[in-house]
């Protein structure tokens, strides 16, 4: 039983809720700006953890050539994208959370 | 060639990014800019004619490639979008380079990267065959309309920038775990593939959740009620090009994803849900429309209604009416928004009451055609629009479509009934050649676009339109809309993180209902 909970494709499913649950009760609850983009990057972690485990593959190679037991590259690729989105609007939430601080809206 | 829609206004973004550095002539960027913005023209005429046409970007094989369409699903957005940002540009070099009245507004060549970017995310998201592209695509255009918003010297644009930002990315989030299940279920991200696929294997559980969660995702990024607070502050707040561009387009792609969505999953398991949701916008987005003073939450209030209409033509299942009004829709308040910019700039109010149109005949047509197109009388397209979807309805549902048809005339009646009326100081509203040649143009391919279609005449338009015209002067008369809705959260940062707050929960509760009602 707990090794089959402890392999991969049974703990990534559970983390990746219980990880967005905590990031969801931190945008939902929370009123510091800060703590907001801090949640919601959990929530994106949650989100590429879980894609990063759809391409699992037990016991699978590196996808370095074609091979039928080699792990699915894709989704580990495509959240390459997501998280450079990731990074573009935190760094351009925290602009904007300096702007309003510093009163540049009055 | 076909990729060359997205590459074309990206390569001259980034252009103008380089050149940005050296300080040319004024006039360099603006070409650059302009060249970016129509160039995608010449490869939709080349492609037109050929439709439906795809390709594979690169030849490869279907289910790993990247495949791009033009076919009837997407040209009418696509049409939209070349003729809203060709008009919009034209104002944005005027907007930007005339006026210095506020120094603090950014240089027209900071602008015009991000309105390029903007350009090629939309035309990326049109063409796209390909979930995982089409989001990719859809973040690069809203990310960089939200820095858009940032950018406008506005008092409250920041606020309305991060609000948009934190709601909109906690949306996309439920998106990417959707197309996780999708992939998982089906091992395909083209949404062709996904459709035979599931043909051929009974709707199970983890589609179900995908369906709901990726259709609730576009409609909170739409800004349809009840998560349309991203909405009325972010057009408001916004330079006023930027308006026009954002509610014209801004919420169209999220609901060509909708329609993608309906080819490659089982829409009418949501159906219903659906058309609660748009019933809801349409109701609300009309009333507040009715009682606002400020023009351009007016109209981001309208939009809100408008964006109701089109779920629930999708909500129908007549995806070619909604095709049509996102077309009659994105020219028409894109073309309405770039009318209340020039009018807020020549003179310095927003209040509605307050504004004219002075002598200006071509502000007044403008005015009133796309006013008339958005209400849908012959001969303009908006009516074909409302009757196909009018088929698919009957007994109450009938009727409350067309009660709340009498408030888009109301309110649009509200419109043009303020800024037909001399004021006490009149002036001829002084607005540029450059500013109001984008709304006559639109106006112009509403007429044309309606007469293309060969719309037929239907009475019943009509008897909406002399009841809403005839309810709204009684109204007036009796000044009932002069009502001040108090504003339940404060225009400050803790009013800010509260409204973030409330909405994600709300988003949370609409997306437990859609699950409890689909499991």
């Amino acid at each position: 039983m707990i090794e089959s909970i402890t392999a991969g494709y049974l703990t990534t499913p559970v983390a990746t809720i219980i990880l967005m649950m905590i990031g969801l009760y931190g945008v939902m609850t929370k009123t510091n700006l800060i703590h907001q983009i801090i949640s919601i990057n959990i929530i994106s972690t949650a989100i590429v953890l879980y894609f990063t485990s759809l391409g699992h593959v037990p016991g699978g190679e590196a996808p370095l050539m074609p091979s039928p037991e080699a792990v699915d590259p894709l989704p580990s690729t495509l959240m390459l994208t997501t998280l450079v989105i990731d990074v573009a609007v935190t760094s351009f939430a925290l602009a904007l959370i300096i702007l309003i601080m510093r009163g540049d809206e009055k | 060639m076909m990729p060359l829609f997205v590459a074309v206004p990206f390569f001259f973004a980034f252009l103008v990014l380089i050149l940005h550095l050296f300080d040319l002539d004024k006039n360099v960027y603006r070409v650059l800019f302009l060249t970016g913005i129509f160039l995608p023209w010449i490869v939709f005429l080349f492609y037109h004619g050929q439709e439906p046409y795809s390709m594979i970007v690169g030849g490869w094989e279907r289910f790993s490639g990247i495949e791009v369409a033009l076919d009837e699903k997407n040209t009418p957005f696509i049409l939209a979008q070349l003729i809203l940002f060709s008009g919009a540009a034209v104002y944005v070099v005027k907007y930007f380079d005339i006026d210095k009245e506020n120094p603090k507004r950014k240089p027209a060549k900071s602008i015009y990267p991000l309105i390029l970017i903007f350009h090629g995310g939309i035309l990326g998201t049109l063409i796209t065959r390909d979930i995982f592209n089409f989001f990719v695509y859809k973040e690069i255009a809203s990310i960089s309309s939200i820095v858009l918003i940032a950018f406008s010297v506005n008092k409250g644009s920041k606020i309305a920038s991060f609000r948009y930002l934190m709601i909109y990315f906690v949306s996309t989030f439920f998106f990417i775990f959707s197309m996780g299940l999708i992939y998982v279920k089906t091992g395909y991200l083209n949404f062709e593939l996904i459709a035979a696929e599931l043909t051929q294997n009974p709707v199970g559980t983890e589609i179900r959740v995908a369906l709901a969660m990726m259709a609730l995702s576009l409609i909170t990024k739409a800004g349809i009620f009840p998560m349309y607070v991203i909405v009325p502050e972010a057009y408001a707040k916004s330079d006023d090009p930027v308006s026009a561009m954002l509610s014209g387009m801004g919420g169209k792609i999220k609901i060509f994803g909708l329609i993608l969505i309906m080819g490659a999953l089982p829409f009418y398991l949501i159906s219903d849900m659906m058309m609660a949701i748009a019933l809801s916008s349409m109701i609300f987005g009309t009333l507040m429309a009715l009682t606002h003073e400020n023009i351009k939450k007016f109209l981001a209030y309208s939009s809100i209604s408008q964006m109701g209409y089109i779920l629930f033509a999708l909500s129908v299942l007549e995806t070619q009416a909604a095709i049509y009004h996102s077309f009659i829709h994105a020219l028409g308040i894109g073309g309405l928004f770039l009318i209340a910019g020039a009018l807020i700039t020549s003179q310095g109010t927003k209040k509605l009451s307050e504004l004219t149109f002075g002598k200006n005949p071509v502000l007044m047509f403008s005015s009133i055609v796309l006013s008339l197109s958005i209400i849908g009388i012959y001969p303009f397209l908006m009516s074909h629009t409302k009757g196909l979807v009018t088929g698919e309805i009957s007994g109450a549902l009938y009727y409350l479509f067309y009660a709340v048809s009498v408030g888009t005339v109301m309110y649009l009646a509200r419109f043009n009934y303020h800024l037909f009326r001399r004021k006490p100081e009149e002036k001829r509203a002084k607005v540029s050649w450059g500013k109001s040649l984008p709304p006559l143009i639109f106006s112009l391919v509403m007429i044309f676009s309606g007469v293309y279609v060969g719309v037929e005449f239907a009475l019943t338009d009509f008897l909406v339109l002399a009841v809403g015209l005839g309810l709204f002067l009684l109204l007036q008369k009796m000044k009932i809309f002069r009502v001040n809705i108090p504003e339940p959260f404060t225009h400050d940062r803790k009013g800010l993180a509260r409204e973030i707050n409330v909405y994600t929960g709300i988003y949370i509760v609409l997306n437990l209902a859609f699950l409890i009602a689909l499991l």
